[in-house]
C-alpha cells in the first residue's frame, strides 16, 4: 500500500483527491497546509508527497525546501500539483528538488494514479 | 641829382633858403642903406655947408630905405603868401587826394590808383600806396575768385546734402515703419510666448528642451517639480548634468546611450518606458518619455524630452498583472475541481453512467477545457502585454517539436477525418527558440486549421531555413478567411464572421497570442487565404535566435 501525503487547501480538491487515491488503495493522510504537512511528516514517512504551491500558512515553496533539507525526508519523491504554472514557477520547484510538476487545470485526473506510480517506481529504481 | 629836386624835402627847404635869402637880402639892403646912412651922419669933417646936402643925402637914404623896404616887404609878404598858399595847396591837395583814395579803400574800393605824378616822397607814398592797392586789388581778386570756387564747390555739397537728407528723411520713416511693425510684433511675440507659456507650464508632463550640444534652453513647470530644481538652474547645463538615468536593475544609462543623444544621432523619435530618472537629490522614479528632434528644413536644431512621473501607472500595471495572475490561479482552482470531478465521473469512479449521463458528462467537460483555455490564454497575454514573459531559449531540434506537438492533436485530426502532412527539412539546424511559446504557436496554427476545416479536410505543415530564416508553415483546405475581414484577423477577440456560426467555440484569442508571442521574440507572421479554398498560416523566426530576455513588448495595437 503506498503512502501519500497530500497537501491542498482547496477543499473541494481535496475531496477529489481523497475520492480518487483512497479507492485506489493508497494510504493517505489530507492536509491543508504546507505546515501540517511537516507536522504529519513527523510520525507518518510516505512513499511519495503530493505539493500544492499555495497554501496560507507555508507555502509549497516553502515546504519543498524545507523537506529537502531535511535528512530523514530529502528521498521523497515530491510532485507538486499546482495551478501556477509559468516556467520561472516550474523551473524554481525543479530546482528546489521537485520530482515532477503537474498544472492541475491541464491534468487529466483519470492519469493521476498512473503518475503516482510512475514517479514512485522511477524513484525506486534510482 | 634830379630828383634830389623833386622831393618835398628839397622843395620846402628851397623854399625857405628862398625866404632866407630874400630876408637876408632885405637885412643886407636895410643895413647897408643904414650904414650908409650912418657914415653919412658919422663924417668928421662936417661942415654946416656939406651938413644940408648930406641931410639931403640922408634924407635921399632913409627914402630910398624906406620904399625899397615898403617894397621888400610888401614883395616879401606877398611872395611869401603865394609861396606859402602854393605849398599848402599843393600838399594838401596831394594829401587831400591820398586822403580820399585811402578813405575810398578803406570803404573796401579798390579800382582807383593814384596818380603818380612826381618822384618826391608823396609820390613814393603814393606808389607805395598803388602797390599796396593793387596788392589789395589783386588779393582780393584773387580771393574772390576762391570764394567763388569755394561757394561753387559748397553748393554742390549742399546739393549733395540736401540729397542725402531727403533720402535719410525717407529711411527714417521708412524705419519708424519698420519699427512700428517690429513693435506689433513684439506684442503678438509676447502674446504667443505667454500662451505658450502658459501651455508649457500648466501641462501635466515634465517638459525639456536642449540644444543640438544638449544644453538645456527650456524647462516647463512640471520639469522643475519632477527634477526638483528651478529652471534657472538647469538652463544652460548639460541634460547630463541636470538628471541620471538608470534601468530597473540600477545600471546607469552612459551618455551615448540616452534618448536625447540617441534623437540627435537618428533625428527620430526615441520612446521610453523602462528607465528610472534619477535626481540630483538623489531622488528616483521610473518615467515615460517621448523624445523627439525639433526640425527644422530638414536639419536638426535642438531635442524635446516630454516625459512624466510612471511610478504610478507601474504600480497600477503590476496590480493588473497580480490581479490576473491570481484571478487566473483562483479561477484555475474551481476549474480544475469541475474537471477532476467530471473526469472521474465519466471514468465510472461513481459508478456506472449511462450514455446520455456520458455525453452531458462530455460536454461539461468540453466546456471546462474552453474555460481553461481562456484562462490560460488571458494568463498569457497580459503577462506578455505587460512585458513580463521570460523568453527562454534552448537550442531545439523543430523537426522534434513539431512532432511532439502533432502528436497531441492526432484524436481531434482523427475525429474529423482530415489529413495531417508534416514535411520537416532534415537539414534544418537546431534553433534558438523558446519551446513553450513557439509550442503555443504551432498548435495555435494547426488547432484553427483542424478547426476551420470540413471533415475529410487535408492540412499541410511544412519547417524550412531560407535566408537565416526558420520558416514554419501550415496550410489547409478549409473554409478560409474573407477578404474583408484579413485585415482583423490577428485582432483581440476577434473572430470571421464566415466562421463563428460553424464553429461556435473559439476566443478570439488565439491569434492575438501568436502575433504578439512571435514579434515578442523577433519574428514576423502572416497568411494567405481564399474564402472556400483554405488558408495558410506561415511565422519566422532568425535563425540565430530569437530576441531574448526583452521586457519592451508592445502593448495591445489595433492591428495590420
Amino acid at each position: 500500500m503506498i503512502k501519500i501525503i497530500v497537501a491542498e487547501d482547496d477543499d473541494v480538491l481535496g475531496i477529489a483527491y481523497k475520492a480518487k487515491l483512497s479507492r485506489a488503495g493508497f494510504d493517505l493522510r489530507l492536509v491543508g497546509d504546507g505546515d501540517e504537512a511537516i507536522k504529519t511528516l513527523a510520525e507518518f514517512i510516505p512513499d511519495i508527497i503530493l505539493l500544492d504551491l499555495i497554501m496560507p500558512i507555508k507555502d509549497g515553496f516553502t515546504a519543498l525546501k524545507e523537506i529537502k533539507e531535511n535528512s530523514l525526508w530529502k528521498d521523497i519523491p515530491i510532485i507538486v500539483a499546482s495551478n501556477l504554472g509559468q516556467p520561472e514557477d516550474i523551473d524554481r520547484a525543479m530546482k528546489l528538488g521537485a520530482a515532477d510538476y503537474i498544472i492541475k487545470s491541464d491534468f487529466a485526473f483519470e492519469s493521476l494514479i498512473e503518475k503516482i506510480n510512475s514517479v514512485v517506481s522511477q524513484h525506486n529504481v534510482n | 641829382m634830379l630828383q634830389r629836386f623833386s622831393t618835398i624835402r628839397f622843395k620846402l627847404i628851397f623854399s625857405f633858403l628862398l625866404i632866407a635869402f630874400l630876408s637876408g637880402v632885405i637885412g643886407f639892403f636895410t643895413i647897408n642903406s643904414t650904414q650908409d646912412i650912418s657914415n653919412q651922419l658919422n663924417a668928421e669933417n662936417l661942415e654946416i655947408s656939406d651938413s644940408k646936402q648930406r641931410i639931403l643925402i640922408v634924407q635921399k637914404n632913409i627914402a630910398r630905405i624906406k620904399l625899397v623896404s615898403i617894397g621888400l616887404t610888401v614883395g616879401a609878404v606877398i611872395f611869401i603868401l603865394i609861396t606859402g598858399l602854393l605849398i599848402s595847396y599843393w600838399i594838401s591837395r596831394k594829401i587831400t587826394n591820398f586822403a580820399n583814395i585811402v578813405q575810398k579803400l578803406s570803404l573796401g574800393n579798390l579800382g582807383e590808383n593814384l596818380d603818380v605824378d612826381s618822384n618826391d616822397e608823396l609820390g613814393k607814398l603814393q606808389d607805395a600806396l598803388n602797390t599796396i592797392i593793387d596788392r589789395l586789388s589783386q588779393t582780393y581778386k584773387y580771393l574772390g575768385s576762391k570764394l567763388r570756387v569755394k561757394n561753387l564747390e559748397l553748393e554742390v555739397r549742399l546739393e549733395e546734402l540736401e540729397r542725402v537728407n531727403k533720402s535719410l528723411s525717407t529711411s527714417k520713416k521708412s524705419m519708424q515703419d519698420v519699427l512700428r511693425q517690429v513693435e506689433e510684433s513684439n506684442a503678438l511675440l509676447s502674446i504667443e510666448k505667454a500662451k505658450d507659456d502658459a501651455i508649457l507650464n500648466n501641462i501635466g508632463e515634465g517638459l525639456i528642451v536642449a540644444d543640438t550640444n544638449l544644453r538645456v534652453i527650456v524647462l516647463n513647470r512640471a520639469g522643475e517639480l519632477m527634477l526638483g530644481m528651478k529652471r534657472e538652474e538647469a538652463v544652460g547645463k548639460l541634460v547630463y548634468e541636470v538628471y541620471g538615468l538608470c534601468d530597473e536593475s540600477g545600471n546607469i544609462i552612459e551618455a551615448k546611450n540616452r534618448p536625447l543623444y540617441k534623437v540627435l544621432q537618428t533625428k527620430q523619435i526615441v520612446a521610453t518606458s523602462d528607465f528610472f530618472m534619477m535626481r540630483k537629490d538623489g531622488v528616483s522614479f521610473p518615467i515615460l518619455s517621448t523624445n523627439s528632434p525639433i526640425l527644422i528644413n530638414e536639419k536638426i536644431a535642438g531635442v524635446i524630452s516630454v516625459f512624466k512621473d510612471f511610478s504610478k501607472e507601474k504600480q497600477v500595471d503590476r496590480m493588473k498583472t497580480e490581479f490576473i495572475s491570481l484571478a487566473s490561479h483562483q479561477l484555475r482552482t474551481p476549474l480544475s475541481g469541475i474537471s477532476w470531478f467530471t473526469d472521474m465521473l465519466i471514468h465510472g469512479d461513481a459508478g456506472a453512467v449511462n450514455n446520455e449521463q456520458l455525453e452531458f458528462l462530455q460536454n461539461i467537460k468540453k466546456s471546462t477545457d474552453r474555460m481553461v483555455e481562456l484562462v490560460g490564454f488571458l494568463l498569457n497575454i497580459s503577462r506578455i502585454e505587460s512585458g513580463h514573459i521570460t523568453i527562454e531559449l534552448e537550442p531545439t531540434d523543430v523537426k522534434k517539436m513539431i512532432e511532439d506537438v502533432t502528436a497531441d492533436i492526432q484524436v481531434s485530426i482523427k475525429q474529423k477525418g482530415q489529413s495531417l502532412i508534416i514535411n520537416t527539412d532534415s537539414k534544418l539546424p537546431l534553433v534558438n527558440l523558446d519551446q513553450k511559446l513557439i509550442r503555443q504557436v504551432l498548435m495555435n496554427f494547426l488547432t484553427n486549421s483542424i478547426k476551420y476545416t470540413p471533415k475529410g479536410g487535408e492540412i499541410n505543415l511544412t519547417a524550412y531555413g531560407q535566408n537565416n530564416q526558420l520558416i514554419v508553415k501550415v496550410s489547409d483546405t478549409g473554409y478560409g478567411i474573407p477578404k474583408a475581414e484579413q485585415s482583423k484577423i490577428f485582432q483581440k477577440f476577434y473572430r470571421g464572421v464566415n466562421i463563428v456560426k460553424i464553429e461556435t467555440h473559439g476566443t478570439g484569442l488565439g491569434l492575438y497570442l501568436v502575433k504578439l508571442i512571435i514579434e515578442a521574440t523577433g519574428g514576423k507572421t502572416g497568411f494567405e487565404s481564399e474564402e472556400n479554398k483554405g488558408t495558410t498560416f506561415w511565422f519566422s523566426l532568425p535563425m540565430t535566435g530569437m530576441k531574448s530576455g526583452e521586457k519592451e513588448v508592445a502593448l495591445d495595437t489595433p492591428s495590420n
